[in-house]
């Protein structure tokens, strides 16, 4: 019957089109709809997602890498010795204003990081590197930030929090959920800039040795630090993600969007097959009297409403490619992975089988007898 | 030969506003195993309702249909669907031919809604189309086809999931005299040759000399004429008598 069903689909290519245009408009929906919001919460912990570390050490009631607390770097000696430990370095999440020519201000990150091992420091330079981080006053900005703080150059002098310092490099795509630029800097100078209380870091950084199992590692911090919490890197992306998806709700948007693109596309190939089906009553009919039961209807229309999934997919997933390849930027990422891909796939394949459901009901009142009858 | 089909005391009427008319008033025939029986009769009077039945598409008020040996007028839905797949095969008067679809993929579709194989549907149905002589045309989608060739295709269909009966309504209703007299030829042959039976409604009296039985219907009631090549009698023998019974006195169901 598979032949019945293409042919039967094909012979009305605009209906077929409209299909298939209804299932890629909904999987081109999901997929970037999708694609933005995991964008959206790498940024929300891309400090984590980069920074190298097995352990993070951090303020009791830290929420949100971003809106670090302060705790006593002193931690550092106590966690320092701990078996299965390799190396603790201090990292600071501090704010700073950042006061441009012409008296305009800018709210910035200053993140303050241990220049020697890199842990927590920036990934991508776009000039400079992480070296020149440790000169006195050095800074870096990132390439998204340069016409939110007045264009800079390389060699030349900022203001932060009324205090000195020097573009000393420039990273290339590193920005932050609530894009205040990152200015990364070496630990002590980050300390100046932020003007942070003596002896006060953000977070401990903690390299564990090779093969160490972490969780045992974690608890077994969390018992030295029990003022402190202590989190896998996994862990604290996702406390940090969640903050902002419940502070903002942005999960609820971004979800209702792709649920319109769903009720769209389930619209739209309902309708087309159902449109079909009423083209080709009597040939349904006829069918019917030869001997077809409700099982050959279903698989006659599953198949049809499985080929605009499949023709619809195609379509959408090379929109997608080339949306991502236009839309893709530090601002606004569209990070879609393969799971997602194949989830939004698979979901326009469940959408259009229900789809067909409108069709199937219609051909299952047809009485065979109209055929002889008229 | 054995009956194959028995109809015994068969009633239908169809509601027209708050009364009913009766189409069919207690019909009772038989039908012999290869017989080719014409059922005749003029517009209105019941054949192709008495088909509808016989083809397991339309339920009877009263009254038993056997065939095969099956009590059919007591099958669900779904049996019937399942009897007609494989039992009978059908040729609609307006062909009902799967447009979209060729020669070839039309004769298919019987088999393919008994899940044969494909390799040996396809050789079933090229068989079948070199039989009614368009082994050329096999790949020719229907609408590229003469009336009298769809005609033929929908005779190789109907027989192409090897049915036992084949049940044929109106078939030249569409055609010239040449192309009936040919397309029922056709038909009458490769029943015979398969061991078929075949009851054909019809209102062309130009084919009846091929018919081996005819059947009258007249006012609901069944008469029985001659068939086979002696031309019909003006004067068709009255087989049963029709009993005139009301539906509105409820007398319907009763044999």
């Amino acid at each position: 019957m598979l032949a019945f069903a293409l042919k039967t689909l094909f012979c009305d290519r605009s209906k077929a089109l409209a299909g298939s245009l209804g299932v890629a408009f909904s999987l081109i929906l999901m997929s970037i709809q999708g694609g933005l919001y995991l964008g959206l919460m790498q940024k929300a912990s891309v400090l984590i997602d980069y920074c190298r570390a097995d352990l993070w050490v951090g303020q009791r009631f830290v929420d949100n890498v971003d809106l670090a607390r302060g705790i006593p770097e002193i931690w550092l000696n106590r966690l320092r010795g701990v078996p299965g430990v390799a190396d603790v370095r201090p990292y600071l999440v501090g704010k700073g204003t950042a006061t441009l020519d012409g008296g305009r201000m800018e709210d910035v990150w200053i993140i303050g990081v241990d220049v020697e091992t890199g842990a927590g420091g920036p990934w991508r330079f776009a000039q400079g590197s992480m070296a020149d981080l440790r000169r006195p006053f050095g800074i870096s900005f990132d390439t998204v930030d340069r016409v939110k703080l007045g264009e800079p150059k390389l060699g030349e002098w900022m203001e932060v929090n009324g205090l000195r310092a020097r573009v000393v490099a420039q990273t290339d795509g590193i920005t932050g959920f609530i894009t205040m630029p990152y200015l990364f800097t070496n630990f002590n100078e980050a300390q100046r800039l932020a003007r942070s209380p003596e002896g006060e870091c953000s977070y401990l950084l903690i390299r564990a040795e090779p093969n160490c199992d972490l969780d045992q590692l974690r608890d077994v911090l969390q018992r030295r630090v029990p003022h402190a919490a202590v989190f896998k890197p996994e862990e604290f992306a996702a406390r940090s993600q969640e903050y902002w998806m419940k502070r903002t709700g942005i999960g609820i948007s971004f979800g209702a969007s792709t649920l319109l693109g769903l009720l769209v596309g389930l619209t739209v190939v309902a309708q087309s097959l159902y449109a079909l089906a009423l083209d080709h009553l009597e040939e349904y009919a006829a069918l019917k009297a030869l001997g077809a039961d409700d099982g050959h209807v279903i698989r006659i229309i599953a198949a049809q409403s499985l080929t605009i999934a499949g023709c619809g997919s195609c379509l959408g997933l090379l929109c997608v490619a080339a949306i991502r390849a236009l839309w893709h930027n530090p601002l606004a990422p569209v990070e879609i992975p393969l799971w997602l891909m194949a989830a939004a796939v698979v979901t326009v394949f469940a959408i259009c089988l229900l789809a067909s459901l409108l069709p199937f009901w219609r051909i299952r009142r047809i009485d065979p007898a109209t055929v002889l009858m008229g | 030969m054995d009956d194959v089909i028995t109809v015994t005391n068969l009633c239908k009427s169809y509601a027209v506003g708050v009364t009913r008319s009766m189409v069919l008033r207690d019909v009772s025939f038989s039908v012999k195993r290869g017989e080719c029986l014409f059922l005749v009769g003029h517009s209105g009077s019941g054949k192709t309702t008495l088909l509808s039945i016989l083809g397991c598409v339309l339920s009877a008020d009263s009254g038993a249909v056997e065939m095969l040996g099956e009590r059919v007028t007591e099958f669900s839905p779904a049996e019937q669907a399942s009897f007609r797949r494989h039992r009978i095969g059908f040729v609609f008067q307006r062909y009902h031919l799967f447009e979209a679809l060729n020669a070839l993929e039309n004769v298919k579709v019987p088999l393919d809604l008994l899940g044969a194989e494909p390799a040996k549907a396809r050789r079933r149905a090229l068989e079948l189309l070199a039989r009614v002589d368009l082994a050329d045309k096999a790949r020719r989608r229907v609408t590229q086809l003469s009336m009298g060739q769809r005609q033929r295709v929908a005779i190789a269909r109907a027989l192409a999931a090897d049915p036992d009966i084949v049940l044929a309504d109106e078939p030249t209703a569409s055609l010239d005299k040449t192309a009936g007299w040919n397309a029922l030829e056709t038909l009458k042959t490769l029943c015979r040759e398969e061991g078929k039976t075949a009851i054909v409604v019809t209102h062309d009296d130009r084919i009846l000399p091929l018919a081996d039985r005819v059947l009258t219907l007249a006012d609901g009631g069944l008469m029985e004429e001659p068939g086979g090549d002696e031309p019909p009698s003006s004067a068709p023998v009255k087989l049963k008598s029709p009993r005139r019974k009301s539906i509105a006195e409820g007398e319907a169901g009763e044999s």
